[in-house]
């Protein structure tokens, strides 16, 4: 799974919001806005990745043990895929 | 770790005036009743687009020099300068210049539907709020009166 082509991440203040570069139109009304370790995933699934992955990059970068990171990347793809923001 | 949080706009101006300025619109929720009953707080949300000028009965996004973003409608132009008003408001503001200006509503939803605002109907509604703003003051302290007398006869 990857993120989908023609978003981009952008910092604003101390979170990070998911936009679209080519539409002719940003939406901020169904921007989701991600924090620093949602970008950290988000970062990760620029290139194709696998569920297993992600948990074992996160559990790498962040002082977190494996079910916590197991539950935290669930959420953040479910989040993604309903957001229409990732391909799998 | 995502959400639909709110972002401020102190924040969000930034990409709304590179977004419009490169010809893209933008779509955000209203929030205050300044503009009601045309937009809800929370409800409704605007589609944003560059604004070379503005005429009267357009709703550009402006900044108030206390820092503040705001939503209101042009009710004269003059001077190089604009006085604004909200629907929902009786006070006027002015001068609000062109420098101010991030870009302004080129239609909205209300209740997901969306209205141009070249939309016959709304160009009709804005046309008269704009020529009757000088009433509204009236309107208001008649509003406000039958209030305190239903109140005081106890309907």
């Amino acid at each position: 799974m990857r993120i989908r082509e023609g978003f981009v991440l952008r910092q604003i203040g101390d979170s990070y919001v998911a936009l679209a570069t080519g539409s002719e139109l940003v939406d901020f009304d169904a921007m989701i806005s991600i924090n620093e370790t949602g970008a950290f995933l988000w970062n990760n699934l620029l290139e194709d990745t696998t569920f297993d992955e992600l948990i074992q990059k996160l559990c790498g970068e962040y002082d977190v043990d494996k079910q916590t990171a197991s539950r935290d990347v669930k959420e953040f793809i479910q989040s993604l895929e309903s957001a229409g923001l990732l391909i799998k | 770790m995502s959400g639909r949080r709110c972002i401020g706009m102190e924040e969000l101006s930034p990409i709304i005036l590179e977004a419009v300025q490169k010809g893209r619109s933008v779509r955000m929720r209203v929030v205050g009743n300044s503009m009601y009953p045309m937009l809800r707080s929370g409800i409704d949300s605007v589609v944003l687009v560059r604004a070379d000028s503005c005429k009267r009965g357009d709703i550009p996004l402006y900044r108030r020099e206390n820092g503040s973003f705001v939503l209101h409608r042009v009710i004269s132009v003059s001077g190089g300068a604009y006085t604004m008003c909200g629907d929902n408001q009786t006070t006027k503001e002015f001068p609000v210049y062109e420098s101010q200006i991030y870009g302004k509503v080129k239609g909205f939803y209300r209740g997901g539907r969306y209205i141009s605002c070249k939309n016959p109907l709304y160009r009709a509604y804005s046309f008269v709020w704009t020529v009757f703003f000088r009433f509204r003051p009236v309107f208001a302290k008649l509003i406000k009166a039958a209030k305190v007398v239903k109140k005081g006869v106890g309907i």
